[in-house]
C-alpha cells in the first residue's frame, strides 16, 4: 500500500509537466510545510509580542503584511501560523482514520445488531449540520486548539464510519475473503491481509479532504472567538482580532484570510486529483 | 413498494430520528459545564433549602431515564424551557430567529442554484475544453474560501469601499443581500459540479443520441432533454445541501451579525444561556431532517426506483 | 423517467423560488430618515422649544450589549439601567449644574428630613401614577426597598445602610440606617434603588423578574417590547407627573458589533450610536456627524485574586510589568487617561497618587524574590463590554508574558462574566470597570475594597483600609471624609489589588440636529427631552 502511494506521488509529480494547474496547488503545499518546519528562520519578528504604539501599520519593508492590532508583524504570525494549521491537519486526519476506520470496521465487518445501532446513529449525526457539531462540542469542552481538534474530529467520524462500513461490506462478500474464511483464516488477519489494502484508496482520498474541512473548521471556530485562545498565530483567530479595523487596515484581514484559502484550495485540488487515480467511485463522492 | 408504503416507511423512520436528536440535546445539557440552579441564579446564589426545593421542582432529583423521558415529553409538545438572562420562552425567541435563517438559507440556495446551474450549463456542452477547466477551478475555488474572510471581504468592497450595501444588520431586504452572496459563493462550487455530472450521465443517453441524430440544435437538445432530465438529481442535491448551507448560515450570520440562529447559537455559548442554545440546536437538527424527508419522498415520488432500494 | 415527473420537479423548483422570492422582497423597506445641518452636542437638559425645534416621533439609539436582564432590581451594568431609567424613576435625582457639578433633587419625594443621626422621614409626591394605573405609595417604597438587596448586588451595596423602612401613612415613610450616612441621597438617586410596583415585589420576592409585563414604573416611558438582541420599545406613559417628554418612542437596538453599530448611523437606521471605538470617532466627525467625548467617571482595572496571589511583591510586579501608556495611547488612541487613584478624578475624595511605573526589570526582580517565576495565571474578560476590553486584556497577557510568567486568557460574554466574576474563584485576574455611579468615593472604595463587600472580588482584605472606609461613610464633615479616603486610596494603591490600568472616555455619535440628549460621565444617557432641529 505504502509502495502504491509512493508510486501516486511520483505520477503526481510528472503530472505536474501535464497539468500546468498542479503548479499552484502543490508549491502551496510545499511552502506551507517549509514555514512550519523552519518558522523561527523565515519569520521575521516574534509572533507574540508587538509594540503597541506601532499598530495596524500598512505593509512596509520592515512589515511586508503590516502589523496587527496589538502591534505584532502579520507576516510572522502567518508563517508561525503554517504550525497550527499542520497540527490540526494531522491530528484531525489520523484520530478520524483510526477511529472512523475502527467503527466503520466493526459495524461492516461484525454486523447484526452492532452495524444497526451504529448506522442508525450515524444517521441521525449526519443529519446535524457538522459545524452545529462541532459548536456543541465547544460549548461543553470550552475554548482552546486542542478542544477545536476534538469537536472537528467528532465531527467528520460519521463520514468514515459510514464510508469503511459500505466499503467493508463490498469486500467481504468478494471471493477471496470468502475463500480465506473457508480456510480458517481469523478474522482480525482477514482484516488486515485482505480487507484493510483494498479499502485504503478511498479512506486516503476521503482523509484529503478532511484536511480541507480540518483547516476551515478551524479557522471557522477561532473566527467566531470559540477556538485558539490569543495570542496563538490560528489564521481564524487573526481574521476575528482584524474584522473591528476593517475599514482603517484591511491588510490585517486580508492576509490571514488568503492563507486560508490557498492552503484549503491546494489540499482540495490535490484531491481531486487523487481520487481520480484512487478511487474508482469517484462520482458517489461527489455527493 | 408502492409510493404511499414509501412514505410511510421514510415517516416511521424519522419518528426514532427525532427522538434521537432530542435526547442528543437532554445529554449535551447535562454535559455542559454549571448545574442548571447555579446557572439559572447567576449573581446570587439561593440558600441550600431553596436549592432543594428547585431541584425536586425541576425533577433533578430523579434517575436520568425518568428526567430524559420527562424531557423529550416536553420538548415534543413546545416547551424548550426559558432563557436565562431574559426569562423569554426558548420557542418564541427560536421562531423569531429561525425566520431570518430561513430567509438567508433559502436567498443562498436560489443565487447558488442559479448561478451553479449556469456554470454548469456552460461547462457541459464543451466537456473537457479549457472553459470547463476554468468551471471545474472555480468550483473547488467556491468550496475552499471560508465563509466568513469571503464575507469580510464583500463587506470590503461593498460596503467600505463603494458604499453600496450595509455590511451588516438586519434591516430591509438590502441587509441581505452580502450574506447570501457569500453564502452562496461557498456552495456553488458543489452544484456545478454535480450538474455537470448529471448532465453529461443524461448527454449520453440513448434518447439524446437519437433527438441529435434527427437534427436538432444542439443547444435545444441541452436545454430540452439534457437539462430537463438532470433536473431530478440536480433537484434532489439542492435539497441534501439544505443541511449544510444551515451550518454555513451560522457562520455568515455573525460575519454580518446578522439576528438568525447562527448568532443565537454563538451569543448563547458566550452567554452560557443553555436552554436558548439547546432549542436552537434543536430547531436546526429537525428542519434539516424534516427537508431530507421531504426530498426522499419528492425524490422517490419522480424515480420509481429509489423505492425499491429501501 | 417520464416527462411529467420532471415537469412536476421542475415546477417545485419555481414554486420554491417563487415563494422565497415574494417572502424575501415583499416586506417594507425601511424609510429614508432625512439629514439635518450639523450642530453642536448639548449636553444639559432639554432646550426650550422653539419654532426651530420640534419632537422626535422615533429615537433610536444603539448600545453596546442588550438588557442582561428584565429586572430593574437585579441589574448591574449601565446599558440595561440605562433603558431602564426612563421607565424606572427613584426618590431622587442626579443632576449637573452649569459647571458640570453633579446636584441631588427631589424626584419622587415632596419633602424630606433628617430626624436624627440615623432616621430620615420622606414624603412622596401625590398622585403620581405607574403605568398600570395605580398610585406610587409609602408601600411601594417599603416593597421595593425590602426586595431589591434580596435579588440584586447593587440594590444591596446602595440600600445596605439601610436598617429598615417604616410606613408612617401613605405618602410618609421613614428610613432607619444601621449608623450614620453620609452620601444617603446620592444612594437613593442611583437607578437600582427605583421604585417598583409593591404588587410586583410580592410576587417576585426572592428571584429575578421574568415577565416583561410586570415592567412597571413610573417613568417616562412605558415598557412595550422586548426582542432579545433586536430591540426593546419604550412609548411615552402620557399620565406621565413631570414635564411632557419630548420623544414619543424610543427604540434600543443594540448592536455588538461597532462596524455594524456605526454603520447604522451612517445609514439612517439609528439616530444615536454609544460606545463608539476611538478609530471610528474619527470617520464620524469627518462625516459631520455630532461626536460627543467626555471623560467618564468609570475605571477600568485587572482583579486580582489575593487569596490565589497572597504576595504583595508579585502584585506589585503585575503592575510594574503593564505599560499603561501604551496602552491608552496605543489601544486607545487615546480615548482614556492613566489611572491616578483608585478612582476617577470626577469623583468626590480623589487624591492623585503617582502611578506605578513601566519598569519590566523591577517587575521580574520582584517576581523572583517572591519565587513567582514560571507560574500559570488563569485570566478572564469580558469582551465587547468596554472600550477595547479584548485587545486592553490580551495586550496586559502579553507584558505579564513578557516576566516570564504563563497567562491563561479566557473570554465571556457579558452575562455570563458577571455571573462567574461575582460567584466563583478560580481565577487569578479579571478584567472590569467600576463607574462610580453616586460620583462619590463611597461608591467607589467602600464596596470594592472593604473586606467581605460584594464587589470585593479580589477577596481583598485589610482592617487599616476597613477601618478607615467605615469612618468615612459615617461621617457627614466632607473634609474629615477626604482625608480619610485620602489615607485608604495611598493603601490601597501600595496593597495593589488591581493592575491599575485607566480611566475610560465616553464617546457618543449622533446624527446632526438632535439637541438635548443629556450624557452624563456615569455613561448615562437620558433621550427624555431630545429635540430636533427642523
Amino acid at each position: 500500500m505504502i509502495q502504491r502511494l509512493g508510486a501516486v506521488g511520483l505520477e503526481l509529480v510528472a503530472s505536474v509537466r501535464r497539468d500546468p494547474l498542479l503548479v499552484l496547488p502543490l508549491s502551496v503545499i510545499s511552502a506551507l510545510l517549509i514555514m512550519a518546519l523552519f518558522a523561527s528562520y523565515i519569520a521575521p519578528h516574534s509572533y507574540e509580542r508587538g509594540d503597541l504604539l506601532a499598530r495596524l501599520q500598512p505593509p512596509s519593508r520592515e512589515h511586508p503584511f503590516g502589523t496587527d492590532h496589538l502591534g505584532r508583524d502579520v507576516l510572522s504570525r502567518i508563517v508561525y501560523g503554517s504550525r497550527v494549521t499542520l497540527m490540526v491537519i494531522l491530528t484531525v486526519m489520523t484520530f478520524s482514520i483510526v477511529l472512523g476506520t475502527a467503527i466503520g470496521l466493526a459495524a461492516g465487518y461484525v454486523g447484526g445488531t452492532l452495524d444497526v445501532v451504529l448506522s442508525r446513529v450515524v444517521d441521525v449525526v449526519m443529519s446535524i449540520p457538522a459545524v452545529l457539531i462541532a459548536l456543541a462540542v465547544v460549548a461543553v469542552l470550552g475554548q482552546g486548539l486542542d478542544r477545536v481538534v476534538v469537536a472537528i474530529v467528532l465531527a467528520e467520524l460519521p463520514l468514515y464510519v459510514r464510508l469503511v462500513r459500505s466499503l467493508v461490506i463490498v469486500e467481504k462478500e468478494k471471493l477471496y475473503v470468502e475463500a480465506s474464511k473457508a480456510l480458517g483464516a481469523e478474522g482480525l488477519r482477514i482484516v488486515r491481509v485482505h480487507i484493510l489494502p483494498n479499502i485504503a484508496g478511498p479512506i486516503v482520498v476521503q482523509a484529503t479532504f478532511t484536511a480541507a474541512t480540518a483547516v476551515l473548521f478551524e479557522a471557522a471556530l477561532s473566527f467566531l472567538g470559540l477556538g485558539a485562545e490569543p495570542p496563538t498565530p490560528s489564521w481564524g483567530l487573526m481574521l476575528y482580532e482584524s474584522k473591528q479595523y476593517f475599514r482603517i487596515a484591511p491588510h490585517v484581514a486580508v492576509f490571514p484570510g488568503l492563507a486560508i484559502f490557498l492552503t484549503v484550495f491546494s489540499i482540495n485540488a490535490l484531491g481531486e486529483k487523487l481520487r481520480d487515480r484512487l478511487d474508482p467511485r469517484a462520482r458517489a463522492l461527489l455527493k | 413498494m408502492s409510493f404511499l408504503r414509501y412514505v410511510f416507511y421514510r415517516l416511521l423512520v424519522a419518528v426514532p430520528t427525532v427522538l434521537i436528536i432530542i435526547s442528543f440535546a437532554f445529554f449535551l445539557a447535562k454535559l455542559l459545564p454549571g448545574d442548571p440552579i447555579t446557572v439559572m441564579f447567576g449573581e446570587l446564589q439561593p440558600p441550600p433549602e431553596v436549592r432543594k426545593a428547585l431541584e425536586e421542582k425541576l425533577g433533578l432529583d430523579k434517575p436520568i431515564y425518568v428526567q430524559l423521558a420527562a424531557y423529550v415529553g416536553r420538548a415534543l409538545q413546545g416547551d424548550w424551557g426559558k432563557s436565562i438572562h431574559t426569562g423569554e420562552p426558548v420557542t418564541s425567541l427560536v421562531a423569531r430567529r429561525f425566520v431570518a435563517t430561513l430567509e438567508l438559507t433559502l436567498a443562498s440556495i436560489i443565487i447558488s442554484t442559479l448561478v451553479g446551474l449556469l456554470l454548469a450549463y456552460i461547462s457541459a456542452s464543451r466537456p473537457n475544453s479549457a472553459i470547463d477547466s476554468l468551471v471545474r477551478l472555480i468550483s473547488i475555488g467556491s468550496y475552499s474560501i471560508p465563509v466568513f474572510w469571503w464575507g469580510l471581504m464583500l463587506i470590503l468592497v461593498f460596503s467600505v469601499n463603494l458604499q453600496l450595501l450595509p455590511p451588516g444588520g438586519k434591516e430591509g431586504w438590502r441587509s441581505l443581500v452580502l450574506p447570501s452572496i457569500a453564502l452562496a459563493t461557498v456552495n456553488l462550487g458543489m452544484i456545478a459540479r454535480f450538474s455537470r455530472a448529471a448532465m453529461l450521465e443524461v448527454y449520453t443517453q440513448d434518447f439524446v443520441t437519437a433527438a441529435r441524430a434527427r437534427g436538432f440544435a444542439e443547444r435545444l437538445v441541452m436545454i430540452r432533454y439534457v437539462l430537463r432530465n438532470a433536473l431530478v438529481p440536480i433537484v434532489t442535491l439542492v435539497g441534501y445541501r439544505f443541511g449544510v448551507l444551515m451550518g454555513g448560515a451560522v457562520i455568515t450570520e455573525t460575519v454580518f451579525n446578522y439576528p438568525g440562529m447562527g448568532k443565537t447559537i454563538v451569543d448563547s455559548i458566550f452567554a452560557r444561556d443553555y436552554p436558548v442554545l439547546l432549542g436552537s440546536i434543536m430547531v436546526i437538527s429537525l428542519t434539516v431532517v424534516v427537508v431530507n424527508l421531504i426530498v426522499d419522498i419528492l425524490y422517490a415520488f419522480l424515480d420509481p426506483r429509489v423505492r425499491v432500494k429501501a | 423517467m417520464g416527462a411529467s415527473r420532471t415537469f412536476i420537479a421542475a415546477v417545485f423548483l419555481l414554486l420554491v423560488i417563487l415563494l422565497a422570492g415574494a417572502f424575501l422582497f415583499l416586506r417594507p423597506d425601511v424609510a429614508p430618515v432625512p439629514t439635518a445641518p450639523a450642530q453642536t452636542p448639548v449636553q444639559t437638559p432639554a432646550p426650550t422649544p422653539t419654532p426651530a425645534l420640534q419632537e422626535i416621533e422615533v429615537l433610536r439609539i444603539s448600545q453596546r450589549a442588550d438588557l442582561s436582564t428584565i429586572d430593574v432590581q437585579a441589574a448591574a451594568d449601565s446599558p440595561t439601567l440605562n433603558v431602564f431609567s426612563h421607565v424606572y424613576e427613584t426618590l431622587f435625582i442626579m443632576r449637573f449644574d452649569a459647571a458640570g457639578r453633579p446636584v441631588i433633587e427631589n424626584l419622587l419625594v415632596e419633602s424630606y428630613r433628617q430626624i436624627n443621626a440615623t432616621l430620615w422621614e420622606f414624603r412622596l409626591k401625590s398622585g403620581i401614577k405607574f403605568h398600570n394605573g395605580k398610585l406610587l405609595t409609602s408601600a411601594d417604597v417599603k416593597a421595593s426597598f425590602e426586595r431589591g438587596p434580596r435579588v440584586g448586588g447593587m440594590p444591596r451595596i446602595l440600600l445596605g445602610p439601610v436598617s429598615k423602612v417604616e410606613i408612617v401613612d401613605d405618602l410618609t415613610f421613614r428610613l432607619h440606617l444601621r449608623s450614620p450616612f453620609g452620601p444617603l441621597l446620592a444612594h437613593l438617586a442611583h437607578p437600582s434603588t427605583a421604585i417598583i410596583p409593591a404588587e410586583v415585589a410580592a410576587r417576585y420576592p426572592d428571584k429575578p423578574i421574568d415577565d416583561v409585563s410586570l415592567i412597571i414604573g413610573t417613568g417616562p416611558y412605558r415598557f412595550v417590547e422586548f426582542r432579545k438582541l433586536e430591540v426593546t420599545v419604550l412609548e411615552r406613559f402620557e399620565e406621565y407627573h413631570g414635564k411632557k417628554p419630548t420623544v414619543k418612542r424610543i427604540e434600543w437596538r443594540p448592536v455588538a458589533d461597532d462596524d455594524t453599530r456605526i454603520s447604522y448611523l451612517e445609514a439612517g437606521n439609528v439616530e444615536i450610536v454609544t460606545h463608539v471605538p476611538p478609530h471610528l470617532a474619527k470617520i464620524l466627525r469627518d462625516k459631520k456627524f455630532q461626536v460627543v467625548q467626555m471623560p467618564s467617571a468609570r475605571v477600568i482595572y485587572i482583579g486580582i485574586n489575593t487569596e490565589r496571589i497572597p504576595d504583595v511583591r508579585v502584585r506589585q510586579a503585575l503592575n510594574l510589568a503593564v505599560n499603561k501608556e501604551a496602552i491608552v495611547r496605543g489601544i486607545l488612541e487615546g480615548a482614556g487617561t492613566i489611572m491616578t487613584a483608585p478612582i476617577a478624578p470626577s469623583v468626590f475624595g480623589y487624591v492623585r497618587l503617582d502611578p506605578y511605573p513601566y519598569d519590566v526589570e523591577r517587575a521580574r526582580r520582584l517576581i523572583r524574590e517572591a519565587g513567582f517565576e514560571g507560574r500559570e495565571l488563569v485570566m478572564i474578560a469580558p469582551q465587547g463590554r468596554y472600550l477595547k476590553d479584548r485587545e486592553i486584556a490580551e495586550a496586559v497577557k502579553m507584558y505579564i508574558e513578557a516576566l516570564g510568567l504563563k497567562v491563561r486568557l479566557e473570554f465571556m460574554e457579558w452575562a455570563a462574566y458577571v455571573s462567574r466574576v461575582t460567584t466563583q474563584k478560580d481565577f487569578d485576574l479579571y478584567l472590569v470597570g467600576w463607574s462610580t455611579a453616586t460620583l462619590d468615593a463611597d461608591y467607589g472604595l467602600y464596596s470594592l475594597f472593604r473586606t467581605g463587600a460584594s464587589f470585593n472580588r479580589m477577596h481583598y482584605s485589610n482592617p487599616v483600609v476597613d477601618d478607615l472606609l467605615d469612618r468615612a461613610r459615617q461621617s457627614a464633615d466632607p473634609a474629615v471624609r477626604a482625608s480619610l479616603y485620602e489615607r485608604a486610596q495611598v493603601q490601597i494603591w501600595n496593597d495593589a489589588p488591581w493592575i491599575f490600568l485607566h480611566v475610560e472616555d465616553i464617546i457618543v455619535a449622533m446624527k446632526p440636529g438632535i439637541v438635548g440628549v443629556e450624557i452624563h460621565p456615569i455613561e448615562r444617557w437620558i433621550l427624555t427631552y431630545a429635540m430636533i432641529s427642523k
